[in-house]
């Protein structure tokens, strides 16, 4: 039960956490600053300080927000294509295991290849410009899939006699009984594979240099030995990476909230 | 419907033999509770009874489609609540127990829609809503009579319920079912004395005659529901 007594304490253990939390990002900036002082050399590491300055100004730039909007849209659209494709593909081999066999070899062929190769092999198929959908897509599905198709093995078979003794149809058997067992291993998927779409796709980025992206820009800090762009485009990926993670978990936390209050 | 028909069924599990060429009848309309030791073989009587397994050898005939049970597990859908979990099994018109609500509100709809001279199209939707609505109405009714609040069926999850209050839904849910026969598996577990006969009164109230099988390994709970015992232990 819920009491002003609990809300304080819970308010005050929020507090500390994110107290906690801001000491371990200070901690980190000033090992960064201290790495910075003794090395000494702007070429080999750029101080926090000479990021943020570049941060403030990097933004007005007349290409920043063209950059981000196309590396975003592409990562972003393969990590939603391979979110639904995971989902489509493991329903069928949670229920047929001669399905769950065929799908098999490529899952673990995906899972298993190194990502460069990947990225090597699309570039003779694909435009640069396509690179990081498919790159992010491909590394995303393998994550989902195996998440979605543990989530539906570990339904509750007794849930699944119930349905059957009470004749529910397909769609209520999905939507009472098959997503709640999915949702802690959809959820799990997503905080993982979000991380790693931007990770694969900024790299593809980089290796294809498709004009007007993010992994352009890096690209081009990286052959002009300017360290303090290369650290600025890094802090906005991460930022990037970040915010689009919260944004995702939130939307899927509310639509299975929606669902379970309907 | 029927009488259901046991003639010789045979079940084992493994090197343990269950039923030995079991023949018993469950007649139509009549209650029966199965009683007997722990092991003896009643759940499996009632798993076959619900197709959730095959004799080994023997015939089961009489055994209708429209099945509701109350499992020994509650079995119910933990993350939503218990509204939800009965509207589950209530398909959008659940013929037989709603049939007297569903005619109320589609008279009034009828008497609103031409007083007001709305056209046809809005009125079914008015009817549907109406149905709903007193579809919502009539399992409220249910879990008056098995003593839930509304605040405990439609605001909290069925995973915040307690034991006894989460084997009362799943009584609710079988009741509010579309169903010819109805299966108990001790549904009395849990629930103290004054309870069982208030629950024992709402299976009777909404049964309508229906005939009911139950397991049981108290002969008072048999009286509460004025079934007849069939004791496994001597076929009798």
């Amino acid at each position: 039960m819920r009491t002003p007594n609990n809300t304080i304490f819970n308010n005050s253990t929020k507090i500390k956490k994110t107290i906690k939390y801001l000491f371990a990002i200070m901690l980190l900036l000033a090992i960064w600053q201290v790495a910075a002082l003794c090395i000494k050399s702007t070429v080999l590491i750029a101080s926090p300080l000479a990021v943020l300055k570049r941060l403030l100004t990097i933004w007005r730039e007349d290409s920043f927000f063209k950059s981000i909007s196309f590396s975003f849209v592409r990562i972003a659209g393969g990590f939603i294509i391979a979110f639904f494709t995971g989902i489509i593909l493991a329903i069928p081999a949670g229920r047929f295991e001669w399905f769950e066999i065929m799908m098999s070899p490529l899952m673990v062929t995906i899972k298993s290849v190194p990502v460069a190769s990947f990225i090597i092999i699309a570039l003779m198929w694909l435009s640069s410009k396509q690179l990081s959908i498919f790159i992010s897509f491909l590394m995303v599905l393998p994550v989902i899939y195996s998440n979605v198709l543990q989530g539906i093995k570990s339904t509750d078979t007794k849930l699944l006699e119930m349905a059957d003794v009470f004749r529910l149809s397909y769609g209520k058997r999905f939507k009472y009984i098959w997503l709640p067992s999915i949702k802690p291993f959809l959820l799990s998927a997503a905080h993982v594979s979000l991380g790693m779409a931007w990770k694969s796709g900024v790299a593809a980025e980089v290796i294809g240099i498709p004009s007007g992206s993010i992994g352009e820009n890096l690209y081009e800090a990286k052959a002009y030995f300017n360290t303090v762009d290369l650290f600025a485009w890094t802090v906005i990926i991460v930022l990037i990476s970040v915010v689009f993670e919260k944004v995702c978990i939130l939307l899927l936390k509310k639509f299975f909230e929606h669902l379970e209050n309907e | 419907m029927s009488d259901i028909r046991f003639e010789k069924v045979n079940k084992s599990f493994g090197e343990n033999k269950v039923l030995d060429d079991l023949s018993i009848v469950f007649e139509e309309g009549k209650t029966t509770v199965l009683m007997g030791q722990s092991g003896i073989g009643k759940t499996t009587i009632l798993n076959l009874i619900m197709r959730l397994m095959k004799p080994d050898s023997g015939t089961i005939t009489g055994v209708p489609v429209k099945i509701a049970c109350v499992f020994q597990e509650d079995r119910l859908c933990e993350q939503f609540s218990a509204m939800a979990n009965v509207r589950i099994v209530v398909n959008s018109v659940n013929e037989r127990t709603l049939s007297d609500f569903q005619v109320n509100n589609v008279d009034s709809d009828k008497n609103i829609q031409a007083a007001s001279g709305i056209n046809e199209q809005p009125a079914l939707n008015r009817k549907s809503i109406a149905s709903n609505a007193s579809i919502s109405e009539h399992i409220m009714e249910c879990f008056k009579d098995l003593e839930l609040t509304k605040e405990d069926v439609t605001e909290k999850k069925v995973v915040n319920l307690s034991g006894g209050m989460k084997r009362r839904v799943s009584i609710a849910r079988a009741l509010m079912s579309d169903y010819e026969l109805l299966v108990l598996d001790e549904p009395f577990k849990g629930l103290d004395i004054d309870t069982r006969s208030k629950v024992a009164d709402t299976i009777l109230k909404y049964n309508n005659g229906r005939t009911i099988i139950m397991v049981s390994h108290d002969k008072s709970e048999a009286e509460l529901l004025k079934a007849e015992v069939f004791n496994i232990n001597n076929n009798s």
